[in-house]
C-alpha cells in the first residue's frame, strides 16, 4: 500500500477510532440516563400496580372499615397479598379503634419496596370520615433483577451502536475524503516519480468542478504543483550549478590537504633533520673545544697561539649556544621537550638574573627593580637552567624595548587549589599593539625594525613552551604607549633541603695520591673522540684502551677487564647498546661500570641506555669537568686541581680588573650584560695582551657561562665603568 | 315574654322543618324499632327525650359496628339500643350510658316446626341452630348439635326455609316484621322469648350532662304513658319491664 493509502486510511482508522473513544466517554453517562430512564419507566409501573391494586380493594376495604367489620378486613388484607409482588399490607384504624392488620413481613434493610400510604375515607352526612390507613408495600426484587438484566443489555446495546457508527463513520470518511485524498497522494508520488504533469482530475477529467473543501484543495493542490513544476526547473539549473562548484572546491580542498600534508612532512622532516644535525654538530664540536682546551694547557705555547685556541674555543661555545637554541625549538616543535627537575635555589638564581641584567639596565639609563614578596620560597623543584631562561628572555625583550624608564621584576605566589609562582615582569617600554600580542608567541617574529632584529627571533615562543610543558600560563596585558607586562603563572612544589651547590669548575691535573690505576676502556669509532678521551685518561694517569665498535669492545672487555667504558652509542657493526647488553651477560659483566657519552641531545635515549644496563651518561660536547666528575661518581676516584694549586700560590696576587682600560671594562660588561659571548671572547683576547693572567681567569669563566662571576671580578675592581 | 314566645315558635319550625338537628345518633337496628327516615318506634321515643331537654334530635341508620365506632370517635353524637356491656368492655372509651333503659329488647326463636317449644337456651341443646355471627351473648351461651353462623338475617331466614336448621335466633320484633317483608311463611316465633336484653341510649362524652336529664327524660315518658303508646300506635305489644 502507497503511503498516501495507508495516511488516508490512518485518518479514517483516527475518526472512528475518535468517535469511538468519545462513545466510550460517552458510555457511562449514556448508559446511565437510558438506566435511569428505564428505572423510572419501571417505577412509574410498580407505582400505577400499588394504585391499580388498592384502586380495586379500596371499595371492599372501605365497607368493611365502614361495618367496622376486623374479619372482614383481615379477608380482604389476604386477598391483597396474593397480588404478585406485594411484600406486606397494613392496616390502621382510624383513632386506633381496632388493633391494626398487617400480612407480610417488614422488608428488612436491604430490601427495597415500594411503599404507599392510603387513607380510607368516606362521606358521612356531608363530611369526610377517615376510616383508616391501609399501606401497602410492594417488593422491587423483581424490578431490581430486570434492571439487573437492563444493564448488561443497555451497555451491550449501546457499545454496538458506537461500533456501527464508528464503522459507519469510517465508511463515510473513506467515501467523502479517503479517496479524495489517496488520489492526491498517488498524483504526489507520481510527481515525485518524475510524472510532472500528474494532476488532480475531476470525474469528466476536465476542470474541477468545485462542491466541498476538498474540490478545493484539489484545485489549489493542481496550481501548487504547476508552479512548482517552475521552481523545480529552477532549483534543478541552480542544483546543477552548484554540483559543479562544489567538484571545484573539494578539488582544491583536496589539493589544500595534499599542501598540507606535504608542510607537515617537511616540518618533521625538519626536526628530524635539526635533532640529526645536532648530533653531527655536537661531534665535531666536541672534538673543537675538547681539543683548543687540550693544547691551551700545554706550557709552551706562544700568546699568539694561546689567543688562537680562545677565539677557536669561544667561537666553539657560542656555536653549541646557538647549536642549543635551535635544537630546543626543534625539540618544542617535535612534542619531545623534557624538563628535569631538581631542587634548586629560586631566590639565588633570580638574584643572579637580576643582577646580571642590572647593570647592563644602568647602562642603557633604566632602573632595574626586583619586587619580592616574602611568601617566595627559596627552594623549590623545577627546572633551573629553562626557569632561568624564561626570565632571561622575558627580562631581556623588556630591556631591549625599553627606552626610558625601567623594568620592574614581580615575584609573588598565588594560594589556588594548590600553590604557583607569579612572575611578572613589567617595562615602561612602548607598548604592544593587540594584533602583535597573538603574533609574539609565534615562531620567528620580531618587532623590532628588520635592521634592528637580533637573536633567532625565538625567545618568547620557547618561554611559552617552557611555561606551559611547566603546567603554568604566560599572558601579555599591554597598551602602546603604556608599556607591557608578562605574566607567568607557575605551579610550584617546595623543596625542603637547600641542594649542595655545585663545586666551582677547577682544572683536574692528576689523581690523588694513593690510588690503584684502573683501566678505562674506551668504545668510539671517531677517532678525535678516541684522542680526546684517551688524553683525558692518559693527564690523570688512567689506563685506557680504545675499541673501534660494540663487537671490539666486547672482545676487549673480556680479555682485558677495564674498571669502566666510555660508550658511544654509534657506533658500526655493533652500536653502544647492543654492546651494553652483551657485557652484561658476561661474567662479571654486571660490575664493570659503562657510561654512555652520545651527541644525542633527547631525554628518552638517556632512558633507553640506562635500561640497556648502562650506569650513567655524560652528553657530548662535554667539558673535561664532566668526564671527570662521572669518574668520580662511578669509581670514587680523588683528584688534584690546578686551581686549587694557582689559589694556593696566587692568592695574594688575585687577578683584577682595576688595571684595565674603563672603555674596556665597560665594553666587556655591557657584553656580559647582551649575553654577547662573541663580543666578550673579543674582548677577552684584548685583557690577554693587557693582562694574560686575569683574561685567563676571565677566560675560564666565560667557558663555564659563569657570567656573574665576571660580572662580579669587574664590579670588584671598583670601577663600575660609569 | 313575648321574646321567649318568639324563642318558641323558632325552636317548633326548627323541629317541624327536621333540616337542622344539634344531635344526630345512629341507629343499626331496623323496622320497625328504627328506620331510615327515623320515624321507627325507638326512633320517636330517643327524638322526643331530646325534644324534652330542649335538642332536636335525628336518627341515622348505620352499621352496627360503624355506629358504634362513629359514636365513639365522635362523628355521630351517640348510638340507641346498645347493652350494658358495651360500655362496661372499655372498648368504646368516649361512651356514656343514659341510665334509664330504652327498650328491653327480646330474642326470640323463630322456627318452622310446631313441635318446637323451647323455654330457654338450656332447651335448644339437641337442635340445628342458627343466628347472625357477631352476637356476642349468642355465641357465648347457645350450645346445640349443629350451629350454623351466617352474616345477615335474610340468609339466617334463608337457612331455615331451606330447612337446614330447626330454629333461628333473632329479635323478636325485627325478625316477625322481616318475615312478612320477605313474605316468608310457615314461620312461627316461640313466645316467649329466649332471652330480653335491656337495650340503653350511649352518647358521646362530650354530652355527659345531658345523659341524667335524658334518664329523667325517658322515665316521665314511660311515668306518663307515652312511652308505652308509641309501641301501641306502630301494632306491636308494649315491652314489659321486670
Amino acid at each position: 500500500m502507497k503511503q498516501g493509502s495507508r495516511l488516508s486510511f490512518r485518518l479514517g482508522r483516527k475518526l472512528a477510532l475518535l468517535s469511538l473513544l468519545i462513545g466510550l466517554l460517552m458510555l457511562p453517562l449514556l448508559g446511565g440516563l437510558a438506566l435511569w430512564k428505564n428505572y423510572a419507566a419501571q417505577m412509574l409501573l410498580r407505582s400505577e400496580q400499588i394504585d391499580e391494586i388498592a384502586n380495586a380493594s379500596l371499595p371492599a376495604l372501605r365497607e368493611a372499615l365502614w361495618l367496622g367489620d376486623n374479619a372482614l378486613v383481615a379477608s380482604y388484607l389476604d386477598g391483597l397479598m396474593n397480588y404478585t409482588d406485594i411484600a406486606r399490607v397494613e392496616l390502621r384504624w382510624a383513632g386506633e379503634i381496632k388493633p391494626s392488620q398487617v400480612r407480610g413481613e417488614r422488608p428488612s434493610s436491604g430490601e427495597s419496596v415500594l411503599e404507599r400510604r392510603i387513607p380510607i375515607n368516606r362521606t358521612f352526612k356531608g363530611r369526610d370520615v377517615v376510616l383508616g390507613t391501609l399501606t401497602i408495600s410492594l417488593s422491587l426484587a423483581r424490578t431490581q433483577a430486570q434492571l439487573r438484566r437492563d444493564i448488561w443489555h443497555i451497555l451491550l446495546t449501546q457499545l454496538l451502536e458506537m461500533g456501527v457508527l464508528a464503522t459507519l463513520i469510517l465508511f463515510a470518511y473513506q467515501k467523502l475524503a479517503g479517496q479524495r485524498l489517496q488520489a492526491m497522494s498517488t498524483v504526489m508520488d507520481r510527481y515525485r516519480a518524475g510524472q510532472t504533469d500528474a494532476r488532480m482530475a475531476s470525474a469528466n477529467s476536465g476542470a474541477i468542478d468545485v462542491s466541498d473543501e476538498l474540490d478545493e484543495l484539489a484545485a489549489e493542490f493542481n496550481a501548487l504543483l504547476d508552479s512548482q513544476q517552475g521552481y523545480t526547473d529552477e532549483l534543478r539549473a541552480t542544483n546543477s550549478r552548484l554540483s559543479e562548484e562544489v567538484a571545484e572546491r573539494r578539488k582544491a580542498e583536496e589539493s589544500l590537504i595534499q599542501t598540507r600534508d606535504a608542510a607537515e612532512a617537511a616540518n618533521r622532516a625538519k626536526s628530524v633533520f635539526l635533532a640529526n644535525m645536532s648530533h653531527e654538530l655536537r661531534t665535531p664540536l666536541n672534538a673543537i673545544l675538547g681539543f683548543s682546551s687540550l693544547m691551551r694547557r700545554e706550557p709552551q705555547l706562544t700568546d699568539t697561539q694561546v689567543e688562537s685556541l680562545d677565539i677557536i674555543n669561544r667561537s666553539g661555545e657560542h656555536l653549541l649556544a646557538l647549536i642549543n637554541d635551535v635544537l630546543e625549538m626543534a625539540k618544542v616543535e617535535a612534542g619531545r621537550l623534557q624538563l628535569e627537575i631538581a631542587p634548586f635555589d629560586l631566590g639565588g638564581m633570580v638574584h643572579d638574573v637580576a643582577d646580571m641584567m642590572r647593570s647592563r639596565a644602568e647602562q642603557k639609563g633604566l632602573y632595574l627593580q626586583l619586587d619580592q614578596s616574602s611568601q617566595v620560597p627559596r627552594y623549590i623543584f623545577g627546572d633551573q637552567a629553562r626557569l632561568r631562561q624564561i626570565l632571561v628572555n622575558l627580562v631581556g625583550n623588556a630591556m631591549k624595548f625599553t627606552q626610558t624608564g625601567g623594568v620592574i621584576i614581580r615575584l609573588s605566589v598565588k594560594q589556588d587549589d594548590r600553590q604557583y609562582l607569579l612572575i611578572e615582569v613589567e617595562d615602561s617600554g612602548p607598548g604592544i599593539g593587540p594584533e602583535d600580542q597573538e603574533r609574539i608567541f609565534k615562531p620567528f617574529v620580531q618587532l623590532a625594525k628588520v635592521a634592528e632584529q637580533k637573536g633567532t627571533g625565538l625567545g618568547l615562543t620557547i618561554t611559552k613552551q617552557f611555561v606551559e610543558l611547566m603546567g603554568g600560563r604566560i599572558a601579555v596585558e599591554s597598551t602602546l604607549g603604556n608599556g607591557s607586562l608578562f605574566r607567568v603563572e607557575l605551579p610550584v612544589e617546595l623543596a625542603d633541603l637547600p641542594t649542595a651547590q655545585p663545586a666551582e669548575n677547577r682544572e683536574v691535573v692528576g689523581l690523588a695520591p694513593g690510588q690503584r690505576a684502573y683501566r678505562i676502556l674506551i668504545a668510539e669509532d671517531q677517532h678525535e673522540n678516541q684522542l680526546l678521551l684517551s688524553r683525558l685518561m692518559d693527564t690523570i694517569g688512567l689506563e685506557t684502551k680504545v675499541a673501534e665498535n660494540g663487537e671490539h669492545c666486547v672482545r676487549l672487555f673480556q680479555e682485558w677487564h677495564p674498571d669502566l667504558i666510555w660508550m658511544d652509542r654509534r657506533m658500526p657493526v655493533m652500536d653502544g647498546l647492543e654492546a651494553t647488553r652483551h657485557i652484561r651477560l658476561l661474567p662479571d659483566g654486571g660490575k664493570v661500570k659503562i657510561v654512555a657519552v652520545t651527541a644525542s641531545a633527547f631525554k628518552e635515549q638517556q632512558q633507553e641506555m640506562v635500561a640497556a644496563g648502562m650506569n650513567d651518561f655524560v652528553a657530548k660536547p662535554y667539558r673535561f669537568g664532566e668526564i671527570y666528575d662521572c669518574l668520580e661518581r662511578q669509581l670514587g676516584l680523588k683528584y688534584v686541581y690546578r686551581s686549587a694549586a694557582v689559589e694556593a700560590a696566587a692568592v695574594p696576587v688575585m687577578p683584577t680588573a682595576v688595571a684595565l682600560p674603563a672603555d674596556l671594562k665597560r665594553e666587556l660588561r655591557d657584553s656580559l650584560e647582551r649575553l654577547d659571548s662573541e663580543r666578550i671572547a673579543v674582548l677577552l683576547d684584548q685583557i690577554g695582551q693587557i693582562n694574560g693572567d686575569l683574561a685567563a681567569t676571565l677566560s675560564h669563566l666565560a667557558k663555564s657561562f659563569n657570567y656573574p662571576a665576571m660580572q662580579r671580578l669587574l664590579d670588584e675592581s671598583g670601577d663600575t665603568g660609569q | 315574654m313575648k321574646l321567649l314566645s318568639m324563642l318558641l315558635l323558632l325552636m317548633l319550625l326548627t323541629r317541624v322543618s327536621g333540616a337542622a338537628c344539634d344531635i344526630v345518633i345512629g341507629s343499626s337496628h331496623r323496622e320497625p324499632l328504627t328506620n331510615a327516615s327515623g320515624s321507627g318506634i325507638v326512633d320517636g321515643l330517643v327524638v322526643e327525650m331530646f325534644h324534652r331537654i330542649g335538642h332536636s334530635a335525628c336518627i341515622t341508620p348505620l352499621p352496627a359496628e360503624r355506629s358504634l365506632l362513629n359514636a365513639n370517635s365522635g362523628i355521630t353524637d351517640g348510638d340507641i339500643l346498645r347493652v350494658r356491656e358495651v360500655i362496661v368492655s372499655g372498648r368504646y372509651p368516649n361512651l356514656h350510658l343514659v341510665p334509664e333503659v330504652l327498650y328491653p329488647l327480646p330474642i326470640s326463636g323463630f322456627t318452622r316446626r310446631n313441635d318446637l317449644q323451647p323455654k330457654a337456651l338450656a332447651d335448644l341443646v339437641p337442635l340445628r341452630i342458627g343466628f347472625v355471627t357477631g352476637w356476642k351473648i349468642l355465641e357465648e351461651q347457645v350450645k346445640a348439635v349443629e350451629i350454623s353462623r351466617v352474616r345477615g338475617v335474610e340468609e339466617l331466614f334463608a337457612l331455615l326455609a331451606e330447612d337446614k336448621v330447626d330454629l333461628v335466633i333473632y329479635e323478636r320484633l325485627t325478625g316477625q316484621h322481616l318475615l312478612e317483608q320477605l313474605g316468608i311463611e310457615g314461620v312461627r316465633v316461640v313466645d316467649p322469648p329466649l332471652l330480653v336484653t335491656p337495650q340503653y341510649l350511649v352518647l358521646h362524652r362530650r354530652h355527659q350532662a345531658l345523659l341524667e336529664p335524658l334518664a329523667a327524660a325517658l322515665r316521665a315518658m314511660k311515668a306518663e304513658g307515652g312511652y308505652e303508646r308509641a309501641f301501641r300506635a306502630a301494632g306491636v305489644g308494649a315491652p314489659k319491664f321486670r
